[in-house]
């Protein structure tokens, strides 16, 4: 006996089970929604955005280049922002200002950020129980983050001179044994003098122009509307997962039912024709109180 | 028996085709006595149809009370044998006493005479042979000579005689005389019976040759009547949902070009009002 399933089948279950599936989706959707409103707490966010400033760039940002390597550096001054030292920063400020205690996991768990794949620019987002609180966490971030990414990312041009002078050191040490090496030494040298000029100079201007690695594009603003639940999206979500599931439940109790339902189960059986369908007598529409008149009158034959 | 099939046999007591059934009930009868006109092949003579199942409670006694009375309706003179002497229902469904002498009484030779057995109705031209008291050995009686020559004695007496016998998948009885019949109608109780006895029972009957005229699917909910594109579902009887109103019909026998009639007589004198109003 095998099963084959045609669309016709599956509309038909869909035809004669829809009005059960409307009615468990709306049941179902109702209590979702009774509960993401009045059980699930809310959730308040604020948002500050940030543009990235590349100090190591003739700048050119019409290519796709350039926005590409500044995604790379958004990733990098995303994790500073999410690093220890933001957060205890950020944690220092809520104690001193509101007495409110969080750790530093607490913290990073409220903070998400995306970049911007068209722009050089990227955004971080503080979620939390309170509209209050999430404004303060963003404007701290937004306080801190420029100075503490600059910081941060500054030591890197450092080691690289650091990392010159060393090569040079060693060439150097190399010449006093076997004279061949002392022009190449010189020569390492002078550039490591040369980069660390240019280091100098570009730390000096830096400071000059104040500028950093990022700059505030968006400052965080106090949302008094909460974000989640989204009752609406729960809804229809919800809605749209218990219809499938319900019509998947009422397609597998007829595809897996052993009893005959149907015509189509009587031909998947045989090849016999079907010489007719009768109906269920309703008896309550059927004021049969009249079996005697068509049955048995007593008396024999002729 | 179960619980179940004890409501379902009280239930069936009472679903007599009359004037009073439901046209879609009336209508699906008919249509299956036009189907069992067809399977004839135009062979003359009285057919013999036996009726059978896979299980119990499969409603084939009413299904067979109602096609002769169907056929009875047609003009025919038919008669229903009650052959399931160990479990008969022809007596519960035209309420007769189960003590009545019948078919039992009649192949053992207790009663001679079949016209003292043979009952008539109230629906001219059916007449009822009741399956007696259960004897000790029905399998017997049924195989015996004795059945054979009344058949062929029924034969020329009735336009149509229609055999309820035992189910299939139960006892043997039916098979054994599958020679006599002009045909088995097999009937399957949508919602009820098992697709696995069904297709078990189809298996002996085509092994041992039985010819099978076909399936009747019986009691199907209306809501489910929608496969296979006979009929559409949502409101009870849809189908006939647009003919309901031709329900005042008096002979359900021919209902459908009655009504028909009926509803084109009342619409020519409605006409006839408005333009005796203008």
């Amino acid at each position: 006996m095998e099963k084959t399933v045609s669309l016709e089948h599956l509309w038909q279950i869909f035809k004669n089970t829809w009005w059960k599936i409307l009615i468990v989706v709306l049941i179902v959707t109702i209590a979702a929604g009774v509960v993401t409103e009045f059980c699930v707490p809310r959730k308040y966010s604020s948002t500050t955005e940030f543009y990235i400033v590349n100090v190591n760039q003739t700048i050119d940002y019409t290519t796709s280049t350039t926005v590409a390597a500044d995604q790379m550096l958004a990733k990098n001054y995303i994790e500073v922002i999410k690093s220890d030292a933001m957060m205890s920063m950020v944690g220092e400020k809520l104690k001193e200002n509101h007495e409110i205690e969080m750790t530093n996991k607490q913290i990073r768990a409220m903070i998400s950020s995306a970049t911007n794949s068209n722009a050089s620019s990227f955004s971080i987002t503080v979620t939390a129980p309170h509209a209050t609180l999430a404004y303060k966490i963003a404007s701290y971030i937004t306080e801190l983050a420029p100075d503490l990414v600059t910081e941060i990312t500054k030591p890197s041009e450092i080691s690289a001179t650091v990392k010159w002078e060393t090569i040079a050191s060693n060439l150097a040490d190399k010449a006093e044994e076997d004279p061949k090496y002392a022009e190449v030494a010189l020569a390492v040298q002078t550039a490591a003098n040369k980069l660390a000029e240019n280091e100098d100079t570009l730390t000096v201007k830096g400071l000059q122009n104040r500028l950093q690695c990022i700059q505030v594009i968006r400052e965080p603003v106090e949302n008094p509307n909460h974000v989640s639940p989204n009752v609406i999206k729960v809804c229809i979500l919800v809605a749209l997962a218990v219809a499938i599931l319900t019509y998947a439940f009422f397609f597998l109790r007829e595809f897996l039912s052993s009893e005959i339902r149907t015509e189509n189960d009587v031909k998947s059986l045989t090849d016999l024709p079907i010489l007719g369908v009768i109906p269920r007598w309703d008896l309550s529409s059927h004021k049969a109180s009249n079996a005697y008149e068509y049955g048995y009158k007593g008396g024999n034959k002729q | 028996m179960s619980k179940k099939n004890k409501n379902f046999h009280r239930e069936i007591e009472t679903r007599l085709l009359d004037t009073t059934s439901p046209f879609a009930i009336r209508e699906a009868f008919n249509h299956l006595r036009t189907n069992l006109l067809y399977t004839l092949n135009n062979d003359k003579g009285c057919p013999i149809f036996a009726v059978t199942s896979a299980g119990e409670a499969s409603g084939k006694s009413t299904l067979m009370a109602n096609i002769a009375i169907s056929y009875a309706a047609a003009s025919k003179k038919v008669l229903l044998i009650d052959a399931d002497m160990r479990a008969p229902m022809q007596c519960n469904i035209f309420h007769e006493d189960k003590s009545t002498y019948g078919l039992s009484e009649l192949l053992s030779g207790i009663e001679r005479d079949d016209r003292t057995v043979i009952r008539s109705t109230e629906t001219e031209g059916l007449s009822i042979l009741f399956a007696g008291q259960t004897p000790p050995n029905p399998s017997e009686l049924i195989m015996s000579h004795a059945f054979e020559l009344y058949l062929k004695k029924w034969r020329l007496e009735y336009d149509a005689i229609f055999i309820d016998f035992p189910p299939v998948g139960i006892v043997t009885d039916t098979l054994a005389v599958h020679k006599l019949v002009t045909g088995y109608i097999f009937v399957v109780r949508s919602e009820r019976s098992e697709k696995r006895s069904v297709a078990a029972s189809l298996d002996t009957m085509k092994k041992l040759d039985a010819k099978i005229l076909g399936i009747v699917l019986n009691d199907v909910d209306s809501k489910i009547l929608g496969y296979g594109g006979r009929y559409s579902s949502g409101k009870r009887y849809s189908k006939y949902s647009r003919y309901s109103k031709y329900e005042s019909a008096n002979k359900y026998e021919s209902s459908y070009a009655n009504a028909y009639e009926h509803a084109y007589a009342k619409k020519q004198k409605e006409e006839k009002e408005e333009k005796h109003d203008a």
